[in-house]
C-alpha cells in the first residue's frame, strides 16, 4: 500500500464530455466521445507504453516489441469460483423482455476480469477476489412474497495489504465465506435495503477483523502490524452493495460518467480525523498525513496494534442498477494513486466498447473486461505508479464503439 | 528533556509512568545515560517500561544489534554491514542496515552501535542514513534492577532528533515515541515470555522424577 502523495489529477489526458442520448425505444444509447479527443487518450496511452518499455530496458527487463502485454511480471494468483472469464466474456447479455414475468430486474454482469500485479515494490502484499456466482438462492422459496423470486450475486474484492501480505491473504480467502455465511444469518438473498447490508457488512468484516487478530502459533505479537484495505463489490439483479474499508475504491461507469461507490478513508478526511481524536489518536503530516504518524489509511483490517485509532468498519453503499450502467472498476491505491475516476472510466470505456485494440493492436489485445484491467493496469505503471496494483473491471453491459469497423475485437 | 533541579527532588516526568520511588532509584542512570545537549530545532523524549523478567534476560534481547526485529515492530529485514576487523563481534562503530515493512513512512535505515557497555547494561546507536525523516537520531537504552518497593526490571529508552521542517516538536515527538512505545511493548513480551520459558525448563529439570 503506497503513501504516495501524487497528484491524481488528469495532466496529460484531455478531458472529454460524457455524451448521452436515448434512442426511440427507451434505451440509453451511447454516443462515442469526440472521435479527436478519444485519439488524443488512446495516443497518449500508446506513447507513455512506448516510454514503459524503454524504461523496462533500462531496468534490465527487455521486452519485445509488440508483445508488451506478455512482459512477465509477477502476477498474483486471483482467487475465484468462476469459469472461464474468456469463455464468459464472448457471452452477450440478454435485453430485457417487454412483458417478461417472474425474473425482474437487470441481467446479471456480462463479463468481469481481474488483474493484480506487483508493479514497482519488492514485495506483493494486494490481493483480488472474485466469487461468481457468489450467492443463489433457490427458486420459489418463501413463494410469491415479493423481492425476486431468483436473487443470483456475484462477489468482486481488492485487498491492499501493508507490513505484510497475511492480512490481505486471509482476506481474499475469508471475506466472501464469512459474507455468505452473513447474508443467510440475516436472511437478506431476498436483497434487503441499505440499513441491512449495512448491518451484515459490519458483522462481516468485524469476524474478519476479529480472525486475523489471532494467528495461531505466533510469538509475541509479530503480526500485529499487519493489515489490508478491503473494498468489496456485490451486484445483484437490482442492487450494487460496495463495502469499504481503507483506501482502495470502487468507481461505476453509468452512462459515460463515473459515479463514486466509495470514498477512500484517509486520516485527513474530516470525520475520520474526529473519530481518531476522540478515539485519543492523533493524525499528523509525516510523509502524508498518517494517524501517530504511522499509517496512511484511518481504516483497516488487521493492524491490531493501532487500535482504537484504526477501525475495521467498513462504509456501505447501496445503489440501484439503471440501463445506464456500463461497468464497475475496484482498484488499490497503486492505480487510483495515479489516475482520476475519470481517466480510469474513459480508459475502461475504450478498451471494452473495442475502440482500444481496434486502434492499438499491437497494445491491446481484446475487448473482454480482462483486457479493460490489463490496459488499466499499464496505463498505471506508465503513468508512473510505485505500489502494488490490482484491478477488478466488472462489465455490466455490453458496449459498442459507434465509429468505423469492428476490427480486433475477441 | 532536560532536568533542572540540581541537587533538589525533581518531579518524575510526565507520562513515564514510574513512582517518585521507583524514579529515585533510576535518578543516577537517568544523569549519566539519558540527558542531552538538545539544540535549537532538535527534541528529546524519555520513554520507560517496565518488566517483569530478570534485567539480565532483557539485556540479552536488547543488546541484539545484529538482531533488532527480536523485539523492534516494523523491520522487514536486518543486515550487519561486514567488517574485516572485527568479525562478528558487537562494538561500537558497527553498522547495521535495516529495511523496514511497507506502509510506514521510511523504508530504509542505516544504523550505527555507539555503545554496548554489558557491565552497566547500557546500549546506544545513533541513525546515520536511510530513506526516513528521523536526521540525527541518537538514541540510549538501559535496563536497570528496582528493588523498591517490589524487585522489577526498568528498561530506558531516550532518544535526540532534529525536527523535520515543516512539522513540531510535538509531531516529532509523537511518532518517535509511538515507535519506540511499541517496540518496549513487545521487549516487555518477548522477555517474560522467553523467563517463563526459562523457569519452566528448570522446573522441569529440578522436579523429582517420579519413583519408578
Amino acid at each position: 500500500m503506497s503513501s504516495s502523495e501524487a497528484s491524481t489529477q488528469d495532466h496529460g489526458v484531455p478531458a472529454l464530455e460524457a455524451q448521452d442520448s436515448t434512442d426511440d425505444h427507451g434505451v440509453p444509447a451511447l454516443e462515442a466521445p469526440t472521435p479527436e479527443a478519444t485519439d488524443k487518450v488512446l495516443a497518449a496511452m500508446a506513447r507513455l507504453a512506448r516510454r514503459r518499455r524503454l524504461e523496462l530496458r533500462r531496468l534490465g527487463r527487455t521486452a519485445p516489441v509488440g508483445a508488451e502485454g506478455e512482459v512477465a511480471m509477477r502476477v498474483r494468483p486471483v482467487s475465484g469460483t468462476s469459469a472461464d472469464t474468456s469463455r464468459e466474456s464472448a457471452k452477450v447479455a440478454p435485453e430485457p423482455h417487454e412483458g417478461a414475468s417472474a425474473v425482474a430486474g437487470w441481467p446479471k454482469p456480462v463479463s468481469h476480469g481481474a488483474v493484480s500485479v506487483i508493479g514497482r515494490r519488492r514485495e506483493m502484499e494486494d490481493a483480488v477476489a472474485v466469487a461468481v456466482p457468489f450467492l443463489v438462492a433457490a427458486a420459489g422459496e418463501e413463494g410469491d412474497g415479493g423481492g425476486e423470486k431468483e436473487a443470483e450475486m456475484e462477489f468482486f474484492a481488492v485487498y491492499d495489504g501493508h507490513g505484510g501480505s497475511r492480512v490481505a491473504d486471509a482476506c481474499r480467502e475469508r471475506l466472501h465465506v464469512v459474507l455468505a455465511e452473513e447474508v443467510a444469518r440475516l436472511h437478506l438473498v431476498k436483497g434487503g435495503d441499505g440499513a441491512r447490508w449495512r448491518e451484515v457488512m459490519e458483522a462481516c468484516f468485524a469476524r474478519v477483523d476479529g480472525e486475523v487478530a489471532v494467528v495461531e502459533g505466533e510469538v509475541n505479537n509479530a503480526g500485529h502490524t499487519v493489515g489490508s484495505t478491503a473494498v468489496v463489490a456485490v451486484v445483484g439483479p437490482r442492487h450494487i452493495v460496495v463495502a469499504n474499508c481503507g483506501d482502495s475504491r470502487a468507481v461505476l461507469s453509468r452512462g459515460g460518467v463515473p459515479v463514486p461507490l466509495s470514498s477512500d478513508h484517509k486520516p485527513d478526511r474530516p470525520d475520520e480525523l474526529e473519530r481518531v481524536e476522540s478515539a485519543g489518536g492523533r493524525v499528523i503530516n509525516w510523509k502524508g498525513y498518517r494517524v501517530l504518524g504511522v499509517l496512511a489509511t484511518s481504516r483497516s483490517i488487521g493492524d491490531y496494534y493501532m487500535k482504537p485509532f484504526i477501525s475495521a468498519e467498513p462504509e456501505v453503499t447501496v445503489t440501484e442498477r439503471t440501463h445506464k450502467d456500463e461497468f464497475i472498476i475496484l482498484g488499490s491505491d497503486g492505480l487510483w494513486d495515479v489516475m482520476s475516476n475519470e481517466v480510469a472510466c474513459k480508459v475502461a470505456r475504450n478498451c471494452l466498447c473495442g475502440r482500444a485494440a481496434s486502434k492499438y493492436p499491437e497494445t491491446v489485445h481484446g475487448s473482454s473486461a480482462s483486457d479493460a484491467a490489463a490496459v488499466l493496469v499499464e496505463f498505471a505503471m506508465a503513468r508512473g505508479s510505485t505500489d502494488n496494483i490490482s484491478v477488478v473491471v466488472v462489465e455490466l453491459k455490453r458496449l459498442k464503439w459507434k465509429g468505423g469497423r469492428q476490427n480486433g475485437r475477441t | 528533556m532536560d532536568q533542572q533541579g540540581a541537587g533538589g527532588d525533581a518531579e518524575v516526568p510526565a507520562g513515564l509512568g514510574l513512582t517518585a520511588a521507583e524514579y529515585e532509584q533510576l535518578r543516577s542512570t537517568v544523569d549519566a545515560h539519558h540527558r542531552y545537549a538538545v539544540g535549537e530545532g532538535q527534541c528529546s523524549s524519555l520513554l520507560a517500561q517496565r518488566i517483569h523478567a530478570p534485567p539480565e534476560a532483557v539485556w540479552a534481547v536488547v543488546r541484539r544489534f545484529d538482531c533488532p526485529q527480536v523485539y523492534k515492530h516494523f523491520i522487514r529485514s536486518c543486515a550487519l554491514r561486514p567488517d574485516p576487523e572485527a568479525g562478528d563481534a558487537l562494538c561500537p562503530g558497527r553498522l547495521r542496515e535495516v529495511s523496514v515493512i511497507s506502509g510506514l513512512p521510511a523504508s530504509t535505515s542505516t544504523e550505527r552501535l555507539d555503545l554496548l557497555d554489558d557491565a552497566a547494561r547500557v546500549f546506544g546507536f545513533s541513525i546515520t542514513g536511510g530513506e526516513h525523516r528521523l536526521r540525527n537520531y541518537r538514541s540510549v537504552t538501559t535496563v536497570s534492577e528496582l528493588a523498591d518497593p517490589a524487585i522489577c526490571t526498568v528498561v530506558l529508552e531516550s532518544y535526540v532528533v532534529d525536527v523535520p521542517d515543516g512539522n513540531t516538536e510535538d509531531d516529532t515527538r509523537l511518532f518517535a515515541d509511538t515507535v519506540i512505545r511499541l517496540n518496549l511493548q513487545k521487549l516487555k513480551s518477548v522477555a517474560e515470555a522467553n523467563a517463563a520459558e526459562a523457569a519452566a525448563t528448570t522446573n522441569s529439570v529440578l522436579l523429582p522424577r517420579p519413583a519408578e
